[in-house]
């Protein structure tokens, strides 16, 4: 079912330039539309809420520019526990996660279905670049027509209840079309854009996992078990890392992998990276998509990989690549495509090497 | 009344086919293909046997097809056969052709032994046409699509074929894509193809894999331009638009500069350049030659050995 004008529809507005375009077009398109900023960081400290305060302010100013109504949830407690908690959980065992896809699924779509229902609104909307499609009479999430802006990897766990009464403006539209439509009637279209992770303030990830996790200093050894310096603290580290690894080689060497329960961080040179295997758990699938072929991506800037085979049991799914990829990332979600369609996808607990 | 007339239609067409049935018949290795031909064209028919087996479990294999439903293939000997299988269904100068309802092919032996195109790639893309007609399950597809889809398959694209369509986008004879959904203009023929190609070698450039995702989709949904939109992502009729400015963007500019006088007078200039530095390189090693032969043999240049 498509929106028609008079419909009504609740926005997700964060005050950025891509919520605002989609709250503008589709009050152009004469739907009924309030804006809703969720308060994710109450109860996080001054810097974190902050940011709330700023999104909160322009949104605001957006919401009375477009004359909609606005409303503010507090989403502080539930964001604190179903993401910041998961976020410090996953890198504590070691992992890389992804928190935009569990605020998704857990915080930011069912709070906005959960105010539209309050407010008799059938439909909601986010900024995100993506899209929903019927396919065997049942809603899926598609990538964005712009294919580098394309953000249906963060959408991948989000239910069918939820995508049915979902509307994405700027599926099919580009960024330089956002940035032109936004200028035209003079909204604020060159402010703040989404961030990697939104609630980390001046201190970085790093001060905010040492804060959490308290890490300790370990071993750095290669993969034939010398130890060959000495690491800050093994959360700090992800697979496929290079950077700030503090160890000189003549060659140039990367995160291999981590043993968290005895605190070392192992080092390989880049083939050792390699890996045509994936494995995951918490895996969300679309029965109807499964079908040959398919491609696989393993983080959000991966260009999706052909997939060769897969073997799905009851909790875990192995997806074999055609191709070796490079660092196949615990903590990371592997979203499987067919064609523009997101067929389903899990968490990424390893590469199956060990 | 339209039940008996639809029956007596079909009684008289199966009578036609089998009134035109060779009296003899090969079955390709495989399984699915059963040659119906003449005594006399049996040579052709154990290569058209030789030619499925090498070509058809990959060719369906690039559609995603896993199993060759059974097709009937006709070596007609000439023309007048030819027709009298399909009446007035198919170009009198082709030299083979498809039936993807009743999955049969048939070939004009006569005009293929005369034909410049290889049996290879006429087989081949007859063949294409089937398979893809069995992977959609009978849905529409535009025709620049099949056509496209079949030259890939057959691989049938030569240097020729390149320059003619340079031309062609040069002169503007080039058809506009969503133009070719259904027959091709007959005055246009040529350059219809090799645009159907064009756009489907672009469509599929990124990701091959998309051809057996597209099929499949356009099979479970019965609706080509759903099927397309939800693999790529675009309408058909958006990728005609980006394909015409593709195809200006690629060829007209090329073939402008190719046509302009600052072009060939540069061109011109770099030959002669080419050709003096050429020469001055010759003349160079000629001394230096010279200069080695003066060493050796003295001031006349005679080789003892030789005098």
């Amino acid at each position: 079912m498509e929106p028609r004008a008079g419909d009504s529809v609740v926005v997700g507005m964060s005050g950025g330039v891509d919520s605002t375009y989609a709250a503008h077009s589709l009050v152009r398109e004469g739907l009924t539309v309030a804006g809703l900023t969720l308060r994710f960081f109450s109860g996080m400290g001054q810097q974190q809420e902050s940011l709330d305060e700023l999104a909160v302010k322009r949104a605001r100013h957006i919401c009375e520019r477009l004359d909609i109504e606005h409303i503010v949830i507090d989403a502080g407690e539930l964001f604190r526990g179903r993401v910041v908690d998961y976020l410090v959980r996953s890198y504590g065992s070691g992992a890389t996660p992804n928190p935009c896809v569990t605020c998704n699924r857990h915080i930011k779509f069912p709070l906005l279905a959960e105010a539209a229902d309050r407010l008799g609104a059938g439909w909601i909307a986010t900024g995100h670049y993506a899209r929903v499609e019927i396919f065997g009479e049942k809603p899926v999430i598609a990538a964005a027509s712009d294919r580098n802006k394309d953000q249906s990897y963060f959408l991948y766990r989000l239910t069918p209840e939820i995508l049915e009464r979902s509307i994405f403006p700027l599926g099919r539209v580009g960024k330089d079309e956002v940035r032109a439509a936004l200028e035209d009637i003079d909204l604020p279209a060159r402010e703040r854009e989404s961030q990697d992770i939104c609630f980390m303030g001046e201190e970085g990830l790093e001060g905010f996992l040492e804060a959490r996790l308290a890490p300790s200093p370990g071993d750095v050894l290669n993969t034939r078990g010398e130890k060959i310096g000495t690491h800050r603290g093994s959360c700090f580290y992800t697979v496929g890392q290079r950077k700030g690894l503090g160890v000189a080689a003549g060659t140039p060497l990367y995160v291999i992998r981590k043993d968290t329960d005895r605190n070392l961080v192992f080092l390989g040179e880049g083939e050792e990276l390699l890996s045509r295997k994936a494995v995951c758990r918490d895996i969300v699938l679309t029965e109807r998509l499964m079908e040959m072929p398919l491609r696989g991506k393993i983080r959000y800037r991966h260009g999706p990989a052909r997939v060769e085979n897969l073997i799905i049991s009851k909790d875990e799914m192995t997806v074999i690549f055609t191709e070796p990829q490079r660092a196949v990332t615990p903590g990371q979600s592997l979203v499987l495509y067919r064609g523009d369609l997101v067929a389903g996808g899990g968490i990424i607990t390893g590469d199956g090497k060990r | 009344m339209r039940a008996p007339a639809v029956a007596i239609t079909f009684i008289l067409l199966l009578a036609a086919v089998s009134t035109a049935l060779p009296e003899e018949r090969v079955t390709a290795a495989g399984g699915y293909v059963t040659i119906y031909h003449r005594d006399r064209y049996r040579e052709m028919a154990l290569r058209v046997a030789d030619l499925i087996d090498e070509s058809a479990a990959l060719m369906a294999n690039q559609l995603g097809i896993s199993r060759i439903d059974s097709i009937d293939l006709y070596i007609a000997p000439g023309r007048e056969e030819y027709n009298r299988l399909y009446p007035g269904s198919i170009p009198e100068w082709s030299e083979a052709c498809s039936h993807p309802s009743d999955m049969t092919i048939c070939i004009n032996a006569d005009a293929v032994l005369k034909s410049q195109r290889p049996l290879r790639i006429v087989l081949r893309h007859e063949l294409s046409h089937i398979l893809l007609a069995q992977r959609v399950e009978g849905a529409r597809c535009p025709r620049w699509f099949m056509e496209g889809v079949a030259m890939i398959q057959s691989r049938e694209w030569s240097l020729t074929d390149q320059w003619e369509f340079l031309l062609a986008v040069w002169q503007k004879d080039c058809p506009y894509l969503d133009d070719l959904t259904g027959s091709f203009p007959p005055g246009n023929r040529r350059a219809a193809y090799m645009m159907s190609y064009f756009a489907v070698r672009e469509l599929l450039s990124e990701r091959e894999e998309d051809l057996m995702t597209l099929t499949a989709f356009t099979r479970d949904l019965g609706d080509f331009n759903r099927a397309f939109f939800l693999t790529f992502g675009e309408t058909p009729q958006d990728f005609s638009a980006r394909i015409d400015v593709l195809i200006k963007d690629k060829y007209r500019n090329i073939l402008f500069l190719a046509a302009s006088t600052p072009f060939w007078s540069f061109m011109v200039l770099l030959f002669l350049a080419a050709y003096l530095l050429k020469r001055r390189r010759s003349l160079g090693k000629l001394r230096e030659w010279e200069e080695e032969e003066k060493e050796a043999f003295g001031e006349n240049g005679i080789d003892p050995a030789e005098s």
